[in-house]
Order: structure tokens, then sequence, then C-alpha cells
């Protein structure tokens, strides 16, 4: 056996105690948003399409104030007068012109931004309907069947009736539409909030907090919807792209934007029109990788963020 | 006797958010043959993380850094496929987890189950692998074990599927069974079966058994061997009887002394401060040395070896080197043969002090109580069936029983967490069940306050200290200045014996027993009278039950509390109550005096509970005897609830009171 001769005896005395040092021993410091962010930081392909989006947006922003941008409602005409109409992507017009001779690569941006415009809208309407619906409908006992009775018959219509009739009612528009889809759109978030809420109202610390007498609206804001915060932004991420989605789908039907107010719906519209022709295909071409990029972003981003805010993920 | 396996220095690494967690930090244990041996430790000492280890079945972010395991000729740390472990795993080395609930598949029968197990490891097929599964979980003891093997897993309860996965573990006649807290998730009566079936087929199978356990009432049922772990270290091993009557090292000193049944009524226990040190942190010397009082400055500097003792005991302390000042063991644990012997655990309190018989108004009342809850369709479940008892100012009433008996319910429904169905509560005279005027539901939030079971669920993750413990008065005192608000929450925060600069920070910081303490500061704020404690040691290791109960034990004293103390573990409560109720299957069965119930029980259900009770002391557990309680000895006769001496009440039909009566002399 190893001798421990070497130890000096001095040490060999008792050594007094120290209160705090003892109870600092159990001291954890994980943080949920930290590692939360953390993993998603581990995430290589996430992190680049972040990059990829971030860039595309603030492009979309600032394009007009580029030099040399045409307004994107603006109808081209070569030196005899005569409009520039179908021009294949080229030096001048870089994503070539369209059956009117409009500049396409203006429009593009311009769609995108009016687009983006209306997810982002759109999104934070139905995350804030939702997040009170879906809060009151979980939470408050009383109110749980009207709830569900008036949920259920709004689910049932169809949202394709709703949105062609407020098509036909007002007139259609950039606020038409976004109107539309905001009042067929958040049945879902709230139907989503409500359950998570259902999970976790019965936990401990929700009675104790009733024990204290704490009131139903500081419970919903300090007890349930923190813990909601990473699967709302979630959920409204995922939304963006689904809206988008759904504005390409009305204007195909010819619910959608005037062909005055370009957005990526009626420029896939446009070039879905004329795509049986190879040499005018660019048309169509050009909004639908921008559509792609920005849907598929937005899906890959949504689910890398759901992993990394997943606690059982953050070993 | 050589060991049946061998393991040395055994070092097991996780990484855990970006860091190295040390879970096993040098272990070496032997296993005699044929012996049982018990590794007992806190959570996180890293007694799961060995025996997973012994079975190839680590997580996949661990790995085995250093030693060998040594078993039948091979060194387990080398296998690297999960074919090379099969070849061990299930077949030579079986194993029992914890909760019987997730080890069984619910899609297939229980037989179907077994016959897998014989048919992957024994070779038998068909009809004749069937008949032996039938024939296992006959000597498992399941009743009629032809129709039993057809049914699926949800038609057993807790204890008869624990006898399943007990039946699959044997079906493959392993030489080592491991058994990872076989009990914990089951009642006392039904441990107390399932420890003595398994010694049993242990005795007929011949096998080698390793348990893990935190309770030390199971190690001193089954164990012959006991090695204690602490921080990811075997501090001391040795037989059992070395352990509990000759322990050398300071944490299993303090183990011993902690618990409940060593304590006077009316004094503190002897409780270790602080918690367990943090894995992920280098550790220098003994892990134990910041929390051992009676620590030397070596123990800060050098890692102590194991000095032996005896041939069979050896322990990890600096206390055995020959220069070290000789220190003796606290007093308490040369109390440990005692235990379970005398009928009484000695009172601090003269009989005039005690708060029993009854002083005054009650300040709880409760009558013929009935809690129902809805299932599905119009079918109704009473959880709680004519329940009545009082609780009276400055006593600790405790209601004890098994799970699902209806205790938390009542706490509950007390509370006003479950609507009462029919009968009254009354607190200070008012009825607070139904619908109460705006005055009296402020007082009752108030004064009637509660402190739940679960440390990890009941504080709220993504609120501040500061929040949580001032949240009942933000509701409460609206108008109260922020300069008070934070002066209360550092009182209540030293009141528990907190630092009060915890109030900035989250709970997730703290360790089980440290959050505990700030949901008694969060009831305290709100200057109770009566608090209703819903098993708040339950959840909590050994070594921090005893500073939960002291705690609870001086705001009592401080400033009058009023218990209403809810519990499964009957020693705890003869220690913290002043009378007890038993409660099963919704019904109060008795009521008296705590020493009373215990010296002289009446009811056969409370018979039953008390002699479950895992004793800590082997000589008197070894040897003891379980009485079964079968509720068809009470007949058809009707049942009432009848105060057969005063303060002393108990349920039974008219020939049974008079056996009770002549019982206790009357």
């Amino acid at each position: 056996m190893k001798t421990y001769d070497d130890i000096p005896a001095e040490l060999f005395v008792p050594s007094p105690m120290d209160r705090g040092e003892a109870e600092k021993t159990g001291y954890s410091n994980y943080s949920y948003w930290r590692s939360t962010i953390r993993i998603f930081l581990q995430n290589r392909a996430a992190l680049f399409l972040l990059f990829l989006l971030g860039i595309l947006v603030l492009f979309t922003v600032v394009q007009p104030l580029f030099p040399g941008q045409r307004p994107a409602t603006q109808v081209n005409f070569d030196a005899k007068g005569f409009p520039l109409r179908n021009i294949q992507p080229g030096k001048e017009y870089w994503f070539g012109t369209n059956a009117i001779g409009q500049d396409l690569w203006s429009r593009i941006w311009h769609g995108t931004r009016t687009s983006l415009l209306i997810g982002l809208l759109v999104g934070i309407v139905e995350m804030g309907i939702g997040i009170v619906y879906g809060a009151l409908w979980g939470y408050v006992r009383r109110l749980e069947r009207p709830l569900t009775e008036v949920f259920n018959v709004l689910h049932n219509i169809p949202n394709t009736i709703i949105l062609i009739l407020m098509a036909y009612i007002l007139r259609p528009g950039f606020s038409t539409m976004v109107t539309a889809m905001c009042l067929t759109g958040w049945h879902g978030m709230a139907r989503f909030i409500r359950n998570q809420i259902v999970i976790i109202r019965d936990r401990e610390y929700n009675l104790a907090s009733r024990c204290l007498g704490t009131g139903t609206g500081r419970i919903i804001y300090k007890n349930l919807l923190p813990y909601l915060v990473s699967v709302v932004m979630l959920q409204t991420a995922l939304s963006i792209p689904s809206t988008i989605g759904w504005e390409v789908f009305l204007t195909y039907l010819g619910l959608g934007l005037p062909i005055d107010v370009p957005s990526l719906g009626n420029l896939v519209n446009e070039g879905r029109s004329i795509m049986m022709s190879p040499e005018l295909r660019y048309q169509l071409i050009f909004p639908t990788i921008v559509l792609s990029v920005i849907t598929v972003s937005f899906y890959i981003l949504g689910n890398a963020f759901a992993d990394a805010s997943d606690p059982r993920n953050h070993l | 006797m050589t060991p049946i396996l061998s393991v040395k220095d055994l070092e097991v690494q996780f990484s855990l958010r970006g860091r190295t967690l040390t879970a096993v930090r040098g272990c070496s244990l032997d296993l005699p043959r044929g012996k049982t041996t018990a590794i007992v430790g806190e959570s996180g000492a890293g007694k799961s993380v060995f025996v997973k280890t012994l079975l190839g079945m680590l997580d996949k972010n661990g790995k085995i850094t250093g030693g060998s395991i040594e078993y039948d000729g091979k060194d387990l740390t080398r296998f690297a496929t999960e074919k090379e472990w099969l070849t061990i795993r299930g077949k030579r080395i079986g194993y029992v987890f914890q909760d019987p609930m997730t080890s069984l598949s619910p899609l297939m029968p229980v037989g179907k189950q077994i016959e897998e197990s014989i048919e992957e490891h024994q070779g038998l097929r068909g009809a004749e692998a069937a008949a032996l599964a039938v024939e296992i979980l006959g000597r498992v003891g399941i009743p009629q074990p032809e129709a039993r093997a057809k049914q699926y897993p949800h038609e057993f309860s807790g204890g008869m599927r624990q006898r399943v996965v007990i039946a699959i573990a044997i079906a493959c006649r392993p030489e080592i069974l491991i058994c990872d807290e076989p009990t914990t998730a089951l009642d006392v009566t039904i441990q107390a079966q399932i420890l003595k079936l398994i010694r049993d087929i242990q005795g007929e199978f011949g096998f080698t058994t390793v348990y893990i356990t935190h309770d030390l009432g199971v190690v001193a049922n089954v164990a012959d061997y006991v090695a204690v772990m602490y921080a990811g270290k075997i501090v001391e091993y040795g037989t059992t009887e070395e352990i509990f009557y000759d322990p050398r090292h300071a944490y299993t000193w303090a183990l011993l002394s902690s618990l409940p049944q060593l304590g006077e009524k009316g004094k503190e226990l002897y409780a270790i401060t602080g918690s367990p040190p943090n894995l992920f942190k280098e550790i220098t010397g003994d892990a134990f040395a910041p929390r051992n009082p009676h620590a030397l400055k070596v123990d800060f500097a050098y890692e102590p070896p194991l000095f032996p003792v005896s041939e069979t005991h050896r322990a990890a302390t600096w206390m055995l080197d020959g220069r070290a000042p000789k220190i003796d063991p606290p007093p308490a644990v040369g109390q440990i043969r005692e235990i379970g012997k005398t009928p009484a655990i000695p009172s601090a309190l003269t009989p005039q002090q005690t708060p029993a018989g009854k002083k005054g108004k009650p300040l709880l009342s409760v009558k013929e109580l009935r809690v129902e809850f809805h299932t599905k369709g119009d079918k109704h479940f009473a959880a709680v069936k004519d329940v009545s008892f009082d609780v009276y100012p400055g006593e600790t009433f405790g209601l004890v029983g098994e799970s699902g008996s209806g205790k938390t319910t009542i706490g509950r429904s007390i509370i006003r967490l479950n609507p009462a169905t029919r009968g009254e509560i009354r607190f200070d005279g008012e009825r607070i069940d139904g619908k109460i005027s705006p005055e009296t539901d402020r007082k009752v939030v108030s004064q009637l306050q509660m402190i739940f079971q679960d440390p990890m669920a009941s504080l709220n993750e993504r609120a501040k200290i500061d929040y949580i413990i001032s949240e009942g008065l933000l509701s409460l005192r609206r108008n109260m200045k922020e300069g008070e608000r934070k002066e209360i929450v550092a009182r209540a925060l030293e009141d528990v014996g907190l630092l009060p600069e915890f109030a900035s920070r989250f709970p997730h910081e703290f360790s089980g027993g440290q959050r505990q303490r700030i949901g008694i500061a969060r009831a305290l704020v709100m200057e109770p009278r009566l608090i209703i404690a819903d098993e708040p040691i339950s959840a909590l290791d050994v070594s921090i039950r005893a500073q939960v109960l002291n705690l609870l034990g001086k705001l009592k004293r401080e400033k009058g509390l009023t218990y209403l103390f809810i519990a499964h573990d009957l020693s705890v409560m003869r220690f913290i109550s002043d009378r007890i109720g038993v409660i099963s299957k919704g019904r109060l069965v008795e009521l008296a005096e705590a020493e009373e119930l215990f010296r002289c029980p009446l009811h056969p259900y409370t018979k039953s509970l008390i002699s479950a009770i895992p004793q800590p002391n082997p000589e008197v557990e070894k040897s003891k005897e379980i009485l079964v309680y079968d509720p068809s000895v009470h007949g058809t006769d009707p049942q009432s609830w009848v105060e057969i001496t005063p303060g002393r009440f108990v349920r039974g039909s008219e020939r049974e009171l008079d056996r009770y009566r002549r019982d206790l002399g009357l």
C-alpha cells in the first residue's frame, strides 16, 4: 500500500466549519436561454440560413435606395418609344422584363417586401389573438366550454370560403388580404397555446400560486406564458412562410393583391401563365427561387430552434 | 472466498452541456458470491451510474475513463459492442429497475414478456417456454399464474408489476441480480413483501444480489455487505453490522444520526448542513469535508485512502490515520441498536406540554368530508369518504396513508384546490368550503398555507426567488412599498436559513433542499396559522430531510404554527406528529396520539402499516414479521367511526369495537 507519511502532521487538526461554504456546494449555473442559444449556434446549417435570410431581408429593405434602381411599377420603353417587353435577363435588366416591360429585378424585391410584410403582420396578429384566446381557453375553466364551442364553429368553416367572401365584400388590396388571413389563421395558434397550457396548468407551482391567492391574469402572465415563449416563437416563425404560401394561393385563385402591387404571389402567378414558352420561363424561375429560399429557411430555422429550445437536448 | 465480480478504480465521466461531469471517481468493489451487497447514497452520489456501468447501459454521453470490471475472467470495460454486452446483460447479470410502470411493455401480455426472456437466453421454445413462464410467475407470488400470464401490465397493481419485472429478470437464471431502488415507487407494505420475495428466491436460485437504495431501512433488511457512496466514491465498506454498529466515516455517522427514529420529540434532529457537491468541479481532498463538522485540515488538501478497520471493513477517512486526533462518533450513532426495540421514542416534552388532550376550540375542523371526481361519462369516483377530524392550535396533526388513500385530496380540498362534494370544513369556526365571502377568502388565503411535495416542480422556474417569495403579498397587500417587500423577503430567507442575496437568483440554481426551504419561505411571508405540508420531505435526500424537519420544528416553536402533516412515512410521522390519523382507501380508520398509536395500534390496517416500517437496525429488521392487511376480515357488518376512548377514534363494526376495547383493557 502507498504510504502517506509525507503529508505534514500539522494538518491533522480539526478545521472550523464554514456554513456558507456548505450551502454553496449544491450550486448549479444552468440557464435555459443560454443553453438554447448555445445548441442553436452549434447547428451550422441553421446559422448559414439565418445569415442568408438576414441578408435577404436587409436587401429587400434597402434595395430601392441603391443608385440606378427602377420603380417596380414603371413601364420601360426603348429609344423609339416601344415598351421593352419580355427582355431576356442581361446586363441592363438583370432579371429581364415582364410582358408589359416592367423591370423584373425591382418587381421581385418589391414583391418580397410586400409578402414578408404580410407574413410578419399576420404572424404577429395571429400570435396576439392566439395567446389571448388560447390562454383563457386553457386556464379559465368556466370559459372552457363556451370557447370550445366557438372554436369548433369557426374552425369548421373552410378557410377558402372565408377568404373568398372577404375578397368579394371588401376591395382587394393589402389590408383586405391581411385582415382575411388573420381571421382564419389564429385558430391553429389558439389551439396550440391551449394544449400547452392544459399540460402545465396543474403543475405544483401553479397550485402554489393559487394557494397564495394570485389572480388568474397574473398566473397566466407570470406562470404560464413564460414557459411558452420558445414554442410560441417557433410557431410564429413557421406561420410566416405558410402565410406567404396562402398569399400565392389566393392570387392564383384571382383573389390576391391587384396587379399594380407586386407581391411574390402575383409574380409567381404571372410567371405560371407563360410557363409553357421556354424562353419566358425566367419570369417564373426567379420569383420561385426567392420564394423557396424564404420558405425553406424559415422552416429549417424554426425546426433548429425547436430542437435547441427542448430542455431534453440541453446536454 | 473469491468475489464473483470485482471492480477496480472505476471512473466514469459524462459530457454534459459542454462540460465534463465525473460521476464515478475511482470506485473499487468486490461482490462476494451468493451474498447481498447494498450500495447506499444520496441522489447524485453515482450509485446508479455505477451499476449501469456493470451492465453496459451508460447513456450515450457517458464513458468509462478508467479502471476495470473483472467478471468471469473478462474485463467488461473492454467491451466495445452491444453484442458483447448481450452475452452478459440480462443473461448472466439480471436487473430490476425502480419504476415497474416503465420497465414493462404495455402492448404485450406479461407471460409473453417472460417467454421472450426465456427464449432469448435459455433456448427453450414455444410451449416449453410458456410453461416455464407460468411457473416463474407463480414462483414470484402471482396468484393464478396461468390466467394472469395472459393479462397486460395495466391490469396489474404496482407491486404485482414489480413481481413480473423480477420474474423476467430471474427467468434466465442470472448469476448476479442488480436491483436499482426496486421498492422506492411502492408502498411500505408492498415494499416489505417484495424485499422478502427477492430474499427467498435468492436462497432458492443462489444468485448474488446488488441493491441500490437510499433507504437505510431497506439496507438493514436485505444486505450482508454495505458500500456507502458519496460524491462518486465509496467512502465506507463493510458488513451490515459493521456499518450500522461501528461506522467510521463522518458521512456514515451523519447519515445514521439524521434518522428520524433517533430523534427526540420536540428537539432538533441531527442534520447535515449544505448539499452534496457539484461533480463538474475538481474535488480536492475529501468531498464531504465542507459539510463535515469533524473535518480535519488534511481533509481539504489530500484525498483519504481506504483505511482498513477490520478484514471486511474499510473507510476512506483521515480520522483513521495514526496522526489524527481521536474523534468520537455523535452519540446518536450508538443508539442504532435500540431502534425498533423500545416501544416509544423518548420525548423532550413533559406530559403537560404535549398539546394533545383537547385544548380549546379546534383551529381546523373537518366533518364528514366527501370528495368525488368525475370520470368518463356520469360516473363518480369518491377519493375521500366521510372523513372527520379536528386540528387544534399549536399541534402537528399527521395524516398517514399509502398512495391512493386520498390523503393528498383531503389536504387539497381544505385549501380549496379540490372542491368538497359533501361535508363541511371549518377554519377558526368559519365555514370555508363552497362559496365564501371575499373577506373570508382573504383571511383563508393568508392564514392557511401549503408546502408541496416536489421542490423541483413547486417553484416557478421563470421567476426570481424575490418574486416567488413575495408572490402572496402582491395580491394580499396591493399597496405595499417596494422597500418593505424587499425587507420581508430578506427576513423570510434568513428564517429558513438561506442567504438574503439569493433573492435575485432563479430556482434552477438551487438544490432540492434549498428549493424546499424557499417553498417554506413563500408560505411563511403570509404569516399563516395553519400550514398543510403535503409530503414535504419525501422527495428529498436523507441528509436534507433532517434540515427541513428541523426547520419546520423551529418555525412551529417560534411562530406558534399548526401543521397538518401529510406523509406516507410512519417513522417521520412518529417523530414530528402529536396526533396521527391513519387513512385507507379514502376513509380514516384510526386516529390517536402518536405514541399511543405506536404503542397499541387497534385497527388491523394500522397494525400492518406499523409492522412494515423499515427499521434501520439490522438485528430488528432481519427478524421482523410483517402483518398483511386483508380488508375482508371486517366481514359485512356495518362499520362506524367511534371515539373509543377520549381523543382516540377507530373505525369498526360493533363486534370489532368490543374487541378493541378489550385490547385497550377497558
